[in-house]
């Protein structure tokens, strides 16, 4: 047995090597289609694959071409690989601006820094699953070239097959960082299977650490998302300070931030007259699908919001008052501006920011409205009910896209609707009544009844089952409203912002001044009436105020007295402050359900990064422990002890190298500064156990002495840690370096 | 010679005894002494270079007479010559024939003093004889005593009118020790001891030649695995392709080295050699082969090759010791 010998590099067997690599391929493939539940279409999925087939199929070739040098081939096929990719890369993306296709020119890096920037804005705007347009298959094919290399390196290169889970991980963890975005179960178990049989193929041995990889992935991949808070939480979460984050669609987070423990200041803001106002984020007009968001706005960069048209439907006869509001945005991490509707003008804004025409919502690009300080004016309308009862059942047809309901529509909503506006003729007259009755008994506001009762959220089968239940928050009353209102025949679209916030005492720059915070957050309709526009209503009880034109002591009476305008002042106090008040008196308080949500996720994520830390630790003790039996039951001798001896040595920063001698290890050992003379027999007989197996002729190998030699080990592994400072103990359990130096070795060995 | 081998117990007790027996007259010289004895119990031949007066005489003949075998001496004078120490044929007048006179190499041990004052034809001679174990006079072979150990002793100081061993002589000595000069203590018992009379004197023979025999097979049976094997060779190679050394170790450095290990893992009692074993002997057994590149003067010398130490040492403590690591094997 020339079992010291260093093993050969053995030439490549090239058969296995083709069944590796495609089984290599599979795995691959099947990891990556896992991304279909955040990307939509099949286009992108063939890029990568494209891509994976020429490294792998790179690699593979340069193998099979440079076989009688092995060493040569591994070092060189992932550069075959990778200068294949890039090619590819460098054609499909270049778009004819490098030269040959391949050499890039000063327009080719622009090109791509602009794709970059594009798949940065395509990120930020689009919803789940998202279209891979050229910015996001751009970087697609970056991470997939890098991840797929690393992949055939470990797999080919290196021969550690295992190191492939960590690639296939990362891909898996692409969807669990998104919002909604869900690995399918089928997708991870087909491509652990796959990985598996690459596994089998590769050596038995490296199942443990792979077993490790796998049950990482697992917990990562199918675990952790449920619990994971979505992107616009983690956004905020890494910057300094509690933040509101609204992400692009602020309906996902709304019900949160209503529940939520804690009241975060999103902005501030102090208006000329005085009065509190409404900010607007943004409108959602589409009411199909489960999941109503805004629609990625078109911004037109030249809608700069210094200069706002008139607003949709507005005719002369309508009094406006002037309105200036000095809006300072504190921690809300948002593309949408907050924005008094309608605003004439915006000024002391950073960044690109661009007004929707349609719904005068304020937009950018590429910033957020965390830290813009800027004034808006703007003008406040305040139609009077006869007015708004002049506009009658007409509507512009242009306006057809606000009367649109989902073909799924329950029919409860449209005969409540009906029932309830029974004898009304005009609009306005019906959507009183809507308000009317959607803020009376036995509706009742309730932020937790929803999520107890699993309707919480928007669609139009949530609508009814809310129509059900009577119990809701201001996303169900006013998508409810502006349902029925379609229903009716009236134009209408949802707007989420937030409610006018409480006052602040004192006065700011002699005005006074209002905070808004996340529980700030709300929705109300928008209800166009020929000739006036877009007027807003609220039949959310308890929350916000209800506007003049729309009070309801007179409804059913079209007149306001004159100066009634102070009752519609919010009262912050009540409504804006403490909705959940009124709400605790009839449904469980909110604390008790947020609570074990929150403890659950907490004690998700907290477990996940606990299994990723002691992952070393774990490996690494499995690997003492099976050594300890192999020794015990003598199926494995003093060598494989020595080797326990170096590693725990290595661990603890002691490094035995590899030019000393058993021997003289022992006595390095022996030197150590706490070694007593027992531990140092201890080593001495471990040590002639070591040479004789090590170098003792092949019939006295057999070692009989296992239960002393284990014995002897475990002294000696003691004393060896208490003879060490307590920082190389803490890193020897967390981070053992002999785990590092195998994977070098194994680097280095094939670099030899 | 016997094939016998003996227990390694009784092998450590019997060299114990011999090494105290030589320690009565050389003091503090153990690491001497052992390798001296290493050479014998390996069948090779030692070579001991040092000035003038620090006992390397002393030694050979000591390590002579603790074993029961013939020991021949001889004085190397510029004037001797190659049939002083093979012998001669003589004309025997009764019986009309030539007959072979055997000269003092015929000896289980042979003390060469002084080797480099002889000539090189005489020096060739002895050498020749080391290597094959016979003696050619007048084209008949005879064959010299075994077990057969030549030590000879080298004055690196006296150069005027000497004949420094070459390279290809000095590598056929297994072993080459320096005795250096004793401490303050050994001194001083020294000057007691030889008050009255030479402790030589007084020593007796610990082994016969028949036990010395059976410890030599016993040392040929020492176990050497593959990997020390392995590690002798690359720290051999090792020297061949160093850039300071301008003659490597030969094959036969590496024969020596290998046989030298057996004998002294004999002498701790193992039945096997362990990289250890080839450590401590490299320097005694590679370092009088070696030519350094950097100083070309005084090639040989004892004194020159204090860099070749160094080297020799470096060389030993760079080449990987083969890992103990059967479960990847």
């Amino acid at each position: 047995m020339t079992e010291f010998e260093r093993a050969p590099v053995r030439a490549l067997d090239l058969r296995g090597d083709l069944v590796r690599t495609l089984l290599l391929l599979l795995a691959l493939l099947i990891s990556l289609g896992g991304l279909s539940s955040i990307l939509a279409g099949f286009g992108w999925w063939v890029l990568c694959a494209v891509l994976v087939i020429l490294i792998l199929g790179g690699g593979l070739a340069t193998r099979s071409v440079l076989r009688s040098n092995p060493i040569l081939a591994r070092i060189i096929g992932p550069v075959v690989g990778l200068v294949l990719a890039a090619i590819a890369i460098m054609f499909r993306f270049s778009a004819g601006t490098a030269i040959l296709y391949f050499f890039p020119t000063d327009s080719t890096f622009r090109l791509f820094g602009k794709l970059v920037r594009d798949a940065g804005y395509s990120i930020t705007w689009q919803s789940v699953p998202a279209t891979a347009d050229e910015g996001i298959s751009f970087l697609l094919a970056l991470g997939t070239m890098a991840l797929v290399l690393i992949a055939e390196i470990s797999a080919s290169s290196l021969r550690l097959p295992a190191l492939v889970g960590l690639p296939m991980a990362a891909i898996f963890l692409v969807p669990s960082a998104t919002p909604d975005g869900k690995t399918s179960g089928w997708f991870f178990a087909a491509s652990a299977i796959a990985f598996l049989a690459l596994l089998f193929h590769g050596r038995l041995r490296q199942l443990v650490p792979a077993a490790w990889i796998a049950a990482t992935a697992v917990i990562c991949g199918l675990v952790v998302p449920p619990f994971l808070p979505s992107t616009e939480a983690t956004t905020a979460s890494s910057t300094i300070g509690p933040s509101v984050a609204t992400g692009v669609n602020p309906i996902i987070k709304l019900g949160d931030d209503l529940r939520s423990r804690e009241a975060k200041v999103a902005l501030s803001y102090s208006t000329v007259s005085g009065k509190p106002e409404y900010l607007r984020l943004t409108e959602i007009s589409s009411f199909s699908g489960q999941q109503w968001g805004p629609e990625r706005p078109m911004l037109d960069p030249d809608n700069r919001p210094v200069d706002f048209p008139r607003p949709p439907g507005l005719v002369s006869g309508v009094s406006t008052t002037n309105e200036v509001s000095y809006i300072q945005v504190d921690n809300l991490l948002s593309p949408w501006l907050p924005v008094p509707y309608p605003a004439t003008r915006i000024t002391g804004l950073t960044g690109g920011w661009s007004f929707v025409p349609e719904s005068f919502t304020v937009a950018s690009n590429d910033s957020l409205a965390r830290s813009q300080v800027y004034t808006v004016q703007s003008v406040v309308l305040t139609p009077t009910p006869e007015q708004l009862l002049a506009a009658g059942t007409s509507v512009p047809a242009e306006l057809s896209k606000y009367l649109r309901l989902p073909a799924d529509a329950p029919a409860v909503i449209g005969e409540t609707a009906r029932q309830v506006t029974g004898g009304d003729s005009s609009n306005y007259e019906k959507a009183l009544a809507l308000q009317e009755f959607l803020r009376s008994s036995p509706f009742v506001y309730s932020e937790s009844a929803p999520v107890e009762d699993g309707y919480d959220g928007t669609g139009v089968q949530i609508i009814a089952k809310f129509l059900e239940e009577h119990r809701g928050y201001c996303i169900h009353f006013a998508s409810a409203m502006a349902v029925m209102a379609r229903e009716l025949g009236i134009p209408s679209r949802l707007i989420v912002g937030f409610q006018p916030g409480s006052a602040r005492n004192g006065l700011d720059s002699g005005r006074k001044g209002y905070d808004v915070t996340n529980k700030d957050l709300h929705a109300w309709p928008e209800l166009y009436f020929s000739g006036i526009g877009w007027v807003r209503f609220e039949p959310t009880p308890s929350r916000g105020s209800v506007p003049d034109y729309a009070n309801q002591q007179l409804a059913g009476v079209p007149s306001v007295t004159a100066g009634s305008g102070n009752s519609a002042t919010p009262n912050p106090q009540t409504a804006g402050r403490n909705p959940e008040l009124s709400e605790g008196v009839v449904s469980t308080p909110w604390l008790d359900t947020s609570n074990p949500t929150a403890w659950i996720t907490v004690g998700a994520i907290g477990t996940g990064l606990i299994l990723l830390i002691i992952q070393p630790l774990l490996v690494r003790s499995i690997r003492r422990k099976r050594r300890f039996e192999q020794i015990r039951s003598g199926r494995a001798g003093a060598v494989l002890a020595w080797t326990e001896v170096q590693e725990s040595a290595e661990d603890l920063g002691l490094h035995l190298g590899e030019n000393l001698t058993v021997r003289e290890a022992a006595d390095h050992l022996k030197l150590r500064r706490g070694i007593g003379t027992d531990v140092g027999e201890a080593i001495d007989r471990i040590r002639n156990q070591v040479e004789l197996a090590g170098y003792g002729p092949q019939h006295s190998a057999v070692s009989s002495a296992s239960p002393e030699l284990v014995a002897d080990l475990r002294v000696l592994l003691r004393a060896l840690r208490q003879s060490s400072e307590p920082a190389a103990r803490f890193q020897a359990v967390l981070l053992p370096k002999s785990l590092l130096s195998r994977i070098v070795s194994q680097i280095r060995r094939f670099a030899w | 010679m016997s094939d016998q081998t003996m227990n390694l117990e009784e092998f450590r007790k019997l060299s114990r005894e011999i090494l105290g027996s030589i320690e009565k007259v050389i003091d503090g010289k153990r690491e001497a002494v052992e390798l001296a004895m290493t050479t014998v119990f390996a069948e090779g031949h030692l070579l001991i270079e040092d000035v003038p007066g620090v006992g390397k005489t002393m030694l050979a003949r000591a390590l002579a007479k603790s074993i029961d075998c013939t020991v021949n001496r001889i004085q190397f004078t510029p004037d001797l010559l190659p049939s002083d120490i093979t012998g001669v044929s003589v004309f025997n007048q009764e019986e009309r024939e030539f007959r072979f006179k055997p000269g003092p190499v015929f000896a289980n041990i042979v003390i060469g003093d002084e080797i480099n004052r002889a000539s090189p034809k005489t020096q060739a001679a002895l050498l020749e004889s080391m290597e094959e174990g016979q003696v050619s006079v007048d084209g008949r072979t005879y064959p010299l005593a075994k077990p057969f150990t030549v030590v000879a002793t080298q004055n690196p100081i006296e150069m005027e009118g000497t004949y420094p061993l070459p390279e290809a002589q000095r590598d056929r000595f297994m072993i080459r020790i320096s005795m250096g000069y004793p401490d303050d203590a050994a001194e001083l018992a020294m000057l007691s001891s030889r008050e009255l009379t030479s402790p030589l004197e007084r020593l007796v023979p610990i082994i016969s030649i028949s036990q010395l025999a059976t410890m030599i097979s016993t040392v040929r049976a020492i176990h050497v695995s593959k990997a020390v094997e392995k590690y002798a060779v690359t720290t051999c190679q090792a020297t061949r392709s160093d850039r300071e050394l301008r003659l490597g170790a030969s094959p036969r450095a590496t024969l020596h080295l290998v046989r030298a290990a057996k004998a002294k893992a004999a002498l701790a009692g193992r039945d096997f050699v362990i990289p250890d074993d080839i450590n401590a002997l490299a320097v005694p057994v590679l370092c009088h082969r070696l030519i350094s590149t950097t100083r070309r003067a005084g090639a040989g010398s004892a004194f020159q090759s204090e860099s070749v130490v160094e080297i020799v040492n470096r060389i030993v403590a760079a080449v990987p010791v083969p890992l103990v690591e059967r479960e990847s094997a």
